[in-house]
């Protein structure tokens, strides 16, 4: 089975081929802006991250075989131009989880005490309220499923950009007064990142 | 369920339309494949200011993109404004940097107005927990706004290695609020609320080295103060070949509007060689469409003018602009606006978006946490 960067390749005198990477990678391209813009902009927005990883795929770094990282990168600058509608999006999805409820307990104290809906709903509008540049790390994480070193390749930043911007997000997301121990899950997926470095 | 389990659950449902969409996406760029020749695009960016903070830092880290992907003719920069860069640069070549001795600071002093907007829809008037209309807020959905003013003190030790001091204790001054006026007590929440993120007033920090640090442990960040610290020895001094560097290193965008936004702040915070800010004056002349846009006594402000695609809720264009001292060749102020066209009534026309000022002194001592 060919990479992606073989496909790359015969684009360059074949530009049809580069269907084949659409194939590979919309619906995961799809998902991810569908997450972030809503089902009604996702296709739009599908088709501008394809349109312009058409014309740009002579930028696409042939070292890396695949080119999902790349495709969302493109697709979180594409999400960002719509940035009203993502505004929109998270106050759907907030009011989606039953309206917007607010703790001073903390999120993991949400958790135990209301339902998963009703987290999200406390969850959701701090999340819109993250600098672009944090959301758009903690999602390509959380919705694109990439490792630090796709998300660092995606976005263009140093690998050590990423950490750090997730633990910001984690200082965000946590509430004032929080112990940030309790929100263990980037500190372990940043754990687990440095071990799988120096293995 | 942890908090990482709780992001990904969120719209995580299957949708049975996304087949549908993928179907007439992959329509439309079959016909794009066949129909148009390879070739680099050029986009819209626009740097957007504070949309929804009044923080100061957020300011230069917040990304508007706006505009369609219609192609840009490019524009040289008008000849009297190429004067008006080379007469800068020959003054900052043939003029004398303040000089730093042992134990002292450069101070470099910012006074920043900021326009905040509000969307009274995100911020319950019954809520005290939560504050999310700053933070939300769009020209398209707020009903009003704050335009406040701030001050911030950068001290660099003349050993750059040492210890620099942020300075943002002072307090910054409401100046104007429009609109509905409920969005006074909301960012005065808002500020009280939230001390660590939207501080007002901040705190005085050391930054070791520059290095402006959001977590003792994560001193791999690079976010210096002068980001491209390390690279000032080996940045090209012949501006074309300079501004291809910027284009290739500013990885958040190459587009022009960004680079003016880039470049004039770099140059504000006034920490770079004499023979690099002097190249990086040429690449501003270099940029499509910068102009003239007026001169007050010493003064010549240029500006970039950057259409927005049709349709965009900031309006017709976003308008750029730094203040170069021709005495002395050195950056005194920028601001950015989209002054016409705005999908909001809450805030007036004239009202600059941003607007810097930046002092530079030498001073004997800094502050102390």
């Amino acid at each position: 089975m060919s990479t992606d960067s073989d496909i790359f390749r015969r684009s360059e005198r074949t530009p049809q081929a580069f269907a084949e990477v659409f194939d590979r990678h919309a619906a995961s391209v799809e998902s991810f802006l569908r997450r972030r813009l809503g089902a009604d902009a996702a296709e739009d927005a599908l088709s501008e991250t394809f349109l312009i990883a058409f014309r740009r795929r002579d930028s696409f770094d042939r070292e890396w075989d695949s080119a999902r990282p790349w495709l969302l990168g493109i697709a979180t600058r594409v999400a960002a131009r719509h940035r009203a509608t993502e505004a929109r999006h998270w106050r759907a999805i907030t009011a989606s989880m039953g309206g917007e409820h607010t703790t001073e307990g903390g999120i993991d104290e949400a958790g135990v005490r209301m339902d998963a809906a009703a987290a999200i709903a406390v969850l959701a509008p701090r999340i819109a309220a993250l600098s672009t540049r944090d959301r758009e790390t903690l999602l390509l994480l959380a919705w694109g499923g990439l490792s630090h070193d796709e998300i660092a390749q995606a976005l263009g930043v140093p690998v050590g950009t990423v950490w750090s911007r997730l633990n910001r997000v984690r200082r965000k997301l946590a509430p004032p007064g929080s112990h940030l121990t309790r929100l263990t899950w980037i500190g372990k997926e940043l754990e687990d990142g440095r071990l799988g470095a120096g293995a | 369920m942890d908090v990482l389990e709780l992001v990904r659950e969120i719209e995580s449902t299957p949708d049975d339309a996304a087949g549908k969409r993928i179907a007439a996406s992959r329509g439309t760029l079959v016909a794009a494949m066949a129909e148009r020749p390879k070739g680099r695009v050029r986009r819209t960016w626009v740097w957007g200011g504070a949309l929804g903070t009044a923080s100061a830092a957020a300011v230069v880290t917040t990304l508007v993109i706006a505009g369609t992907l219609a192609p840009v003719v490019p524009e040289s920069a008008s000849a009297a404004a190429v004067a008006v860069l080379d007469d800068a640069a020959g003054k900052v070549m043939a003029g004398e940097d303040p000089v730093v001795g042992p134990g002292q600071y450069l101070k470099v002093r910012e006074t920043y107005e900021l326009v905040s907007l509000w969307d009274a829809d995100a911020d319950p008037a019954t809520s005290d927990e939560f504050v999310a209309g700053f933070n939300t807020s769009t020209f398209e959905n707020s009903e009003g706004a704050i335009r406040a003013r701030g001050v911030r003190d950068l001290y660099v030790p003349s050993d750059r290695s040492e210890d620099w001091v942020l300075d943002d204790r002072s307090a910054n001054e409401v100046l104007d609020v429009y609109g509905d006026q409920a969005a006074l007590p909301a960012y005065q929440k808002m500020v009280a609320k939230y001390p660590e993120r939207d501080a007002d007033p901040g705190g005085l920090d050391l930054l070791p080295a520059g290095l402006q640090s959001w977590d003792p442990e994560t001193t791999d960040d690079d976010q210096f103060f002068d980001p491209f610290r390390e690279h000032y020895d080996d940045m090209p001094r012949d501006p074309a070949q300079l501004l291809a560097w910027y284009r290739q290193h500013l990885t958040t965008s190459d587009d022009d509007s960004y680079l003016f936004s880039y470049i004039t702040r770099a140059l504000g915070t006034d920490l770079m060689p004499v023979d690099l800010r002097v190249a990086t004056l040429h690449v501003l002349g270099l940029l499509s469409g910068v102009d003239v846009a007026g001169r007050t006594g010493d003064v010549t402000t240029l500006e970039l003018r950057t259409p927005l695609g049709e349709g965009s809720d900031l309006g017709v264009e976003y308008v750029q602009r730094v203040d170069i001292d021709t005495d002395t060749g050195r950056i005194v102020g920028y601001s950015d606006s989209y002054p016409t066209g705005r999908s909001t009534r809450a805030l007036p026309a004239d009202v600059p978006w941003t607007t810097w000022s930046i002092e530079v002194s030498v001073v004997d001592e800094a502050p102390q946490p």
